[in-house]
């Protein structure tokens, strides 16, 4: 059996398929279809598309020029209209259109018709072959238009007056009202009056630009896109051309592009400007000084140079293009262009109050030294680092000549002795290169005179403990409380230092102090950290010879869930630092011999060590058998990882150890768990971070960027609230990788600061 | 962004005490409820203001963005006076050819 050959599908048309022809401008195609669809059903619907498509492709022919195919498509039209009666006033309104006025009264004379041949009268500016009846009305509306122009409103009104209701010109009678009250900023009426207008008239056609600026209503019914048009249409006109000239001016103004081009129509624009608006010459002056900063060359600032006056804040550009060089990371041309800056204001300039002026100093000031510290960065650098570049260089590594930044800083501070910022960068300094003694006189000159300061009395806190002054860093800890009691982290500092100076009194024997100490602290503050409190308490008792209360007060701590091996750590350390007996110190040794003993810890006891152990690594407690106790604790955190923890306290644990730099506990750990929870993005960049940080300078390798892209898909995959941190990691980390080698510069999986230092 | 001298009202040279001030007197003309726009103006004009430190700052480094080309586009266009506008710059305008 012959097999059936399939009907070739065809296209139905629609009036849909009509008009998505004439937006292709296909117009012989469109009229074509537009035919076919009247052919196969003469419905209204149809004859209108036909007519709409016939109008439609006149007005295009003649806009390409093709007369041609208009006039072919006129004569069409007209033979459409005399069989089909109700298209004559679409397509007579077409003929009226394009100056065919007899046939299209010929073929409907209604008022509509009568609008068009006005409308072409207007737009022609001759009135020749209209009706004898137009042609007056023209007449008049020409006569009114030129009594508007030269002001004459009472003449226009007089003028219009003669306009009946039925005038053909009736729209252009608005149109005009419309304009009257727009000149004299009567918004409302020219609105009322444009409102009015016949949508298809020439009329409302010339008032659209205009009502776009006044009428909201209007504009928001308009496409962006021509709103838009007409904005641009009429700002030229109310700016007597300004606005076009400067649009082309910001053509050459997008970012990182070369500004040569802007010169010549500012040098076109700027006679102009000062004629008409002379206020925006300088506020021109100010944009494009602005624009060479940031993306300027010395070849644009000459030409600014033969346009503009110097700016009185500026006069010899030395801040122009001491902020270009820093734009571009020139710092050592930018340093010696803000030192010419600071010298010149060291001149006292007019125009600037003496208060401000001496800021501006200070701050420029603060922001050499910045730039001498940037500039000196290769001092700071390791010595294999430093030796490594000269060899590149092929010469020593020099310092950079400017001077030490600290002078600067201390210019800025005798001339703005309140302002913190340079007393801050100053007491970093001194405090980086171990100057201990002139850090903290800095802060206590500047806290002499500004006492509630916090970021000089926070880093004095800092600047105490890493020298183990715990007494005055607990004075300094209250006063920052005071200034803000509010502030957890500063509580967290006064807590630590409450502890530290407690332990350091009992560590001298001092065992009333520590009480007092204690006491002071309160039990809020204790419950913040029970395990180092109550250890505390516990060693202070036995020190003072209170066995009974000591023994109570450890089988209380020791039986908190969760709290028992921190506890143990404490007591053991605390015991040996104290200088117990070593008969006193026993039991609490061995308790913690069985503790690091445990093969099966939780994840929770695991962290409690971790945390008891970072936190005499911030207090800096030294004490006898420290490294093997290290070796012992990572061991046993390590064995945590087959408790049934979850996945949260298990990065808990991580990030613990990532802070204390045990990196390569970090890389077995995340491993397993990665296995463990498969879904989890942490893990497998836990795990390439600290591979990376245990071998600094190491070339990726294919497995870390294989995890990499683990780690992103399943962040991407997962539905984390942090899941968008974790993104912005793993973009910050494939960012720094440098696939022609180096140091991997970035830090923790959260946004934390670079890691920088030994692994374990 | 405005010149914030310009939002405020006050000249180069004034203190903390006429920022200030000057700042709570616009802040009662144009409550935020009912002018969010203009209050938003006067607030971050303020900010750049408000105390020496701001002041210096603003006048070494700021000014970057008081001046654009679009806000002197705009400039130049609503204080260009209201006129009137003859048919041959409508039909300029309107972009319909003819005249």
């Amino acid at each position: 059996m012959a097999r059936k050959r399939p009907t070739a599908v065809v296209p139905r048309i629609t009036v849909q398929s009509v008009e998505a022809e004439l937006k292709k401008t296909e117009y012989s195609k469109a009229l074509s279809l537009a035919a076919r669809l009247v052919e196969s059903e003469p419905s209204d619907s149809h004859l209108a598309c036909y007519t709409r498509t016939l109008t439609l492709c006149v007005d295009g022919y003649l806009r390409q020029g093709k007369v041609k195919s208009a006039t072919e498509t006129i004569r069409l039209a007209e033979l459409f209209a005399q069989s089909h009666a109700s298209q004559r006033p679409a397509v007579a309104a077409t003929l009226a259109r394009c100056g065919e006025f007899d046939k299209a009264l010929g073929l409907a004379d209604v008022p509509a018709t009568r609008m068009h041949i006005a409308d072409l009268c207007m737009r022609r500016n001759r009135a020749d072959g209209a009706p004898t009846e137009l042609k007056a009305d023209f007449a008049i509306v020409q006569a009114a238009f030129r009594d508007y122009e030269a002001g004459r409103d009472d003449m226009v009104r007089d003028a219009l007056g003669k306009l009946g209701l039925t005038s053909s010109f009736l729209s252009w009678k608005l149109l005009l009202r419309g304009l009257q009250a727009y000149a004299v900023n009567d918004i409302s009426r020219a609105i009322e009056n444009w409102q009015r207008l016949p949508a298809d008239g020439l009329a409302a056609q010339l008032a659209a630009p205009l009502r776009c600026r006044i009428d909201p209503d209007f504009r928001r019914s308009l496409p962006a896109n021509r709103a838009t048009e007409f904005d641009r249409a009429t700002e030229n006109v109310f700016s007597g051309g300004l606005a076009g000239e400067l649009r082309e001016i910001q053509t050459h103004t997008g970012r990182d592009q070369d500004l040569t081009p802007i010169w010549k129509p500012v040098a076109s624009l700027l006679p102009k400007l000062r004629a008409v608006q002379p206020s925006c010459v300088p506020r021109l002056a100010s944009a494009l000084y602005h624009l060479i900063v940031r993306q300027g060359r010395p070849a644009d600032l000459e030409s600014y140079r033969r346009q503009f006056p110097s700016p009185h804040d500026d006069p010899k550009f030395d801040r122009l293009r001491a902020l270009a060089c820093e734009s571009t990371g020139e710092d050592d041309f930018a340093v010696e262009y803000w030192i010419a800056y600071e010298q010149w204001l060291a001149t006292t300039p007019a125009g600037w109050p003496p208060d401000l002026l001496a800021r501006a100093r200070a701050i420029v000031l603060q922001r050499i030294g910045r730039l001498i510290e940037d500039l000196n960065i290769a001092d700071q650098a390791p010595a294999e680092l430093r030796r490594a570049m000269a060899k590149m260089l092929g010469e020593p590594l020099e310092p950079s000549n400017f001077g030490n930044p600290d002078d600067y800083y201390r210019k800025s501070l005798v001339l703005a002795p309140d302002r913190s910022e340079a007393a801050c960068l100053l007491f970093d300094r001194m405090m980086r290169s171990q100057r201990w003694a002139a850090a903290e006189r800095v802060a206590t000159d500047f806290l002499a005179q500004q006492p509630d300061e916090l970021d000089l009395l926070e880093r004095l806190m800092d600047a105490l403990r890493e020298q183990g002054r715990s007494v005055e860093r607990l004075a300094i800890a209250k006063r920052a409380a005071a200034v803000n009691p509010m502030d957890a982290e500063i509580e967290h500092e006064l807590i630590q230092a409450y502890l530290a100076t407690a332990r350091w009194y009992l560590f001298q024997g001092d065992t009333d102090s520590c009480e007092r100490i204690l006491v002071e602290a309160g039990p809020m503050r204790e419950v913040r950290n029970p395990a180092a409190f109550g250890s505390l308490r516990a060693i202070l008792a036995r020190c003072r010879k209170q066995p009974a209360e000591a023994e109570v007060l450890e089988s209380q701590l020791l039986e908190r869930p969760g709290l028992g091996p921190a506890a143990a750590l404490y007591l053991s350390v605390l015991g040996q630092l104290a200088r117990l007996k070593p008969a006193q110190r026993k039991p609490a040794e061995q308790r913690l011999r069985n503790t690091l003993a445990n093969a099966q810890p939780t994840a929770s006891e695991a962290l409690g060590l971790l945390t008891a152990i970072a936190e005499m690594d911030f207090e800096r407690m030294d004490f006898r058998g420290r490294a093997t106790l290290d070796k012992k604790i990572l061991a046993m955190v390590e064995r945590s990882v087959n408790s049934d923890a979850n996945e949260s306290e298990f990065e808990f644990v991580l990030r613990t150890l990532m802070n204390r730099k045990n990196h390569k506990t970090v890389s077995t750990m995340a491993a397993r768990l990665a296995t463990r929870f498969p879904k989890s993005p942490v893990f497998p960049l836990f795990e390439l971070q600290a591979s990376v940080l245990k071998s600094p300078g190491r070339r990726p390798t294919g497995t870390m960027l294989g995890k990499l892209s683990l780690a992103r898909r399943l962040a991407e995959a997962c539905d984390r609230p942090d899941r968008s941190e974790i993104l912005d990691a793993i973009k910050k980390i494939q960012a720094a990788l440098d696939p022609f080698g180096g140091r991997f510069l970035f830090g923790g999986p959260f946004g934390r600061d670079p890691y920088d230092g030994d692994d374990d | 962004m405005a010149n914030p001298y310009a939002v405020l009202g006050l000249p180069p040279d004034a203190d903390d005490a006429a920022v200030r001030s000057r700042y709570l007197q616009l802040a009662r003309e144009f409550p935020p409820e009912q002018h969010p726009e203009k209050f938003a103006a006067v607030r971050a004009a303020y900010d750049k203001l408000k105390d020496l430190d701001s002041r210096a700052e603003y006048r070494l480094f700021g000014g970057a963005d008081d001046e654009t080309i679009d806000e002197l586009i705009d400039s130049v266009i609503r204080s260009g006076p209201i006129r009137r506008i003859t048919l041959n710059e409508l039909f300029r305008m309107a972009g319909v050819s003819g005249r």
